[in-house]
């Protein structure tokens, strides 16, 4: 299985880290930490799976530790995935899912239609209230062509039967429309708010 | 630059700067007060009794008005218990119980006459509160629907915009003050009113019962605010023997006042604020009560120009007051710290003795004739005290020397510059 390479790894997590770091922040704050000239980007698709209690719904491939030299530090058991890109149909293949989780098929399809050659697929797991649904709030790719993929988080049905206080966990698969030998790395937003997009976003140039 | 755009341009650069102060004052190290250490207890006993500043209005709302009020909030809400924990969702359910009991903690106030028009404005946010209950319920049971609120929301603001169209300074023959400050009040609320009911607002909830409850709760909040102005007003017209007329008054002394604050509509530039002086102000109370009261006359100047080029009047008229009295207050505050007032105190002495001298003064200016102009006023000296006081009660502040002093320094110099003021727009309105 090829998995994400571990410099890319790297960039996702400090991107992330980087957008969690100000989520606390004014708006103003927050923009000004992605550099201007970016361009949205719509032509994506996005599907999510879900599980409950205390697996989440990617079974494998569990996160790569990168320290394959340093056995004797090596966790026995690696934490399950959090960020992931999908480059190539070998990285499809190996997606294992938890009994309970939802919406599987239509991940697995996605997974699979998925054209390499000019696409790939970015995957967020994460942890969730149960009474919350992640959203994909929308894509940017800034000038080095990396993209920028802020989620965010929204109040399910008020029929949904839920706890407050409870979490499930979610995994959010997002095709886009380039392929991962476009990109050296991504950020990724995961505050609570599903704030506007950056009106310097909608007033300029979408990507394909 | 066209006049508009000027203004346009300045609102802009001013909100920035609002927020420089608002948000980072507090931040900075304040170099200059490193040295000093005061003592803390000191600092705690410094809050104490501050006079009470009663409403600017000659007639208040009627008993039966205030009770509308509640009544609006109880059968909202009412039977509204049971229908919450029916809903599935825990942090809707949540939401929901939330503001319900909000709203309930509001009823709790007292009814008494000389305070019916504070309780009156105390209840405009909990009866939207108490619709944002029973409206998210309404959704939830699939009876109601964002497009019904919109049609609500056009025809409230339609009402809340027709009741300030045409609308008539009547007042007695013999008090234009207190139709003044009447219509003042009445007609700010009737302004809230529209703007709370307009549709460019951004929301919160994408969850379809919360947001219907949202947009629900910020129309039962204009509509509250315009409902009570037109009611207001009804009594108050009702109470006038021989009604007059003010309009042409009003438009004449505003006419006056705000050509006079309209060299103040540009935002301050703090760095032309702190020059011209001997010695380097910066990061001492100097600086900072400086800014304050520019800050007071910039906002009671663009308030006053925005509403006289809407024709409001009245509303014109008391914060082109603000801003006079706050010009006065800074001009005479430049004189004291040319003598080398306010620079970082050694001890908590003159922080307290700045304290002692700003009550003392508001106490004199509520003394003042005539008490419903100076009530409009008092507030602005008021504030800046309990203010402080709260901040230190709740041990938020962080640089009492700059801070405490400042605030205390603004409230005493605002107190000792609003008799002339007032002085001048009763002449102005009694001639």
């Amino acid at each position: 299985m090829a998995l994400m390479p571990s410099r890319r790894a790297l960039l996702a997590s400090v991107g992330t880290s980087v957008v969690t770091a100000l989520a606390g922040c004014n708006a103003s704050e927050t923009d000004s930490a992605t550099p201007d000239g970016g361009t949205l980007v719509t032509d994506y698709t996005v599907t999510m799976t879900r599980s409950t209690g205390e697996h989440p719904p990617i079974v494998a491939p569990r996160e790569d530790t990168g320290d394959a030299g340093n056995a004797e530090e090596t966790s026995s058991t690696p934490e399950p995935l959090s960020i992931h890109t999908i480059e190539s149909e070998s990285g499809a293949s190996g997606f294992e899912f938890a009994d309970d989780a939802t919406n599987v098929a239509t991940v697995r399809r996605l997974v699979s239609e998925t054209a390499y050659a000019s696409e790939s697929v970015l995957v967020y797991q994460t942890r969730i209230g149960e009474c919350y649904r992640l959203k994909l709030n929308y894509i940017t790719r800034d000038p080095d062509g990396d993209p920028d993929v802020d989620f965010c988080q929204v109040i399910r049905d008020a029929h949904t039967a839920c706890e407050r206080r409870a979490r499930d966990h979610v995994a959010a698969f997002v095709r886009l429309p380039f392929p991962g030998s476009e990109y050296g790395g991504f950020s990724l937003g995961s505050g609570g708010s599903c704030d506007p997009i950056p009106e310097r976003y909608r007033n300029g140039s979408e990507s394909a | 630059m066209s006049r508009h755009t000027r203004r346009s341009l300045l609102a802009a650069t001013g909100t920035a700067f609002m927020g420089t102060l608002a948000g980072c004052s507090e931040l900075n190290p304040l170099s200059s007060e490193k040295t000093v250490e005061y003592d803390e207890s000191a600092l705690a006993t410094l809050p104490s009794d501050l006079p009470r500043v009663p409403a600017a209005i000659p007639v208040q709302p009627t008993s039966a008005h205030l009770t509308a009020a509640h009544e609006r909030v109880r059968s909202l809400l009412d039977d509204t218990d049971t229908a919450i924990s029916a809903v599935p969702n825990g942090v809707v359910r949540h939401r929901l119980a939330s503001e319900g009991e909000s709203a309930r903690a509001a009823l709790a106030q007292n009814d008494d006459e000389s305070t019916r028009v504070d309780a009156l404005a105390g209840l405009t946010y909990p009866r939207s509160e108490a619709m944002f209950v029973h409206a998210g319920l309404a959704a939830f049971d699939g009876d109601l629907t964002a497009a019904d609120i919109a049609a609500r929301r056009d025809r409230h603001h339609r009402d809340a915009e027709a009741f300030l169209d045409d609308y008539r300074y009547v007042g007695p023959s013999d008090g234009p003050v207190g139709a003044l400050t009447e219509h003042a009040r009445i007609v700010g609320w009737g302004r809230t009113g529209i703007r709370l009911t307009e549709t460019n607002r951004r929301y919160e909830y994408e969850n379809t019962v919360l947001h219907v409850a949202e947009l629900a709760q910020d129309i039962e909040w204009g509509r509250a605010y315009a409902v009570d102005a037109r009611r207001l007003r009804e009594h108050y017209v009702s109470t006038l023997d021989d009604p007059r007329d003010y309009g042409n008054r009003f438009s004449r002394v505003a006419d006056d006042l705000v050509a006079d604050i309209d060299p103040y509509v540009d935002a301050p530039d703090r760095e032309a604020l702190a020059s011209g002086f001997e010695r380097d102000i910066e990061n001492t109370a100097a600086a900072k009560l400086l800014e304050e009261l520019a800050r007071s006359r910039w906002s009671g100047a663009k308030m006053a120009v925005e509403d006289y080029d809407a024709g409001r009047n009245a509303l014109a008229i008391v914060s082109a007051m603000r801003a006079l009295a706050a010009d006065r207050a800074l001009a005479d505050a430049r004189e004291a710290v040319s003598d080398g007032a306010y620079s970082v105190p050694e001890s908590v002495d003159p922080i307290e003795a700045e304290r002692t001298a700003a009550v003392e003064r508001l106490r004199t200016l509520l003394d003042t004739a005539p008490a419903l102009l100076v009530r409009r006023l008092a507030v602005y000296a008021r504030n800046p005290i309990r203010n402080a006081d709260r901040d230190i009660r709740e041990d938020t502040v962080s640089s009492p020397g700059r801070y405490l002093y400042a605030q205390y320094a603004v409230a005493n110099r605002f107190a000792a510059a609003a008799p002339a003021i007032v002085r001048r727009v009763e002449d102005a309105l009694v001639s």
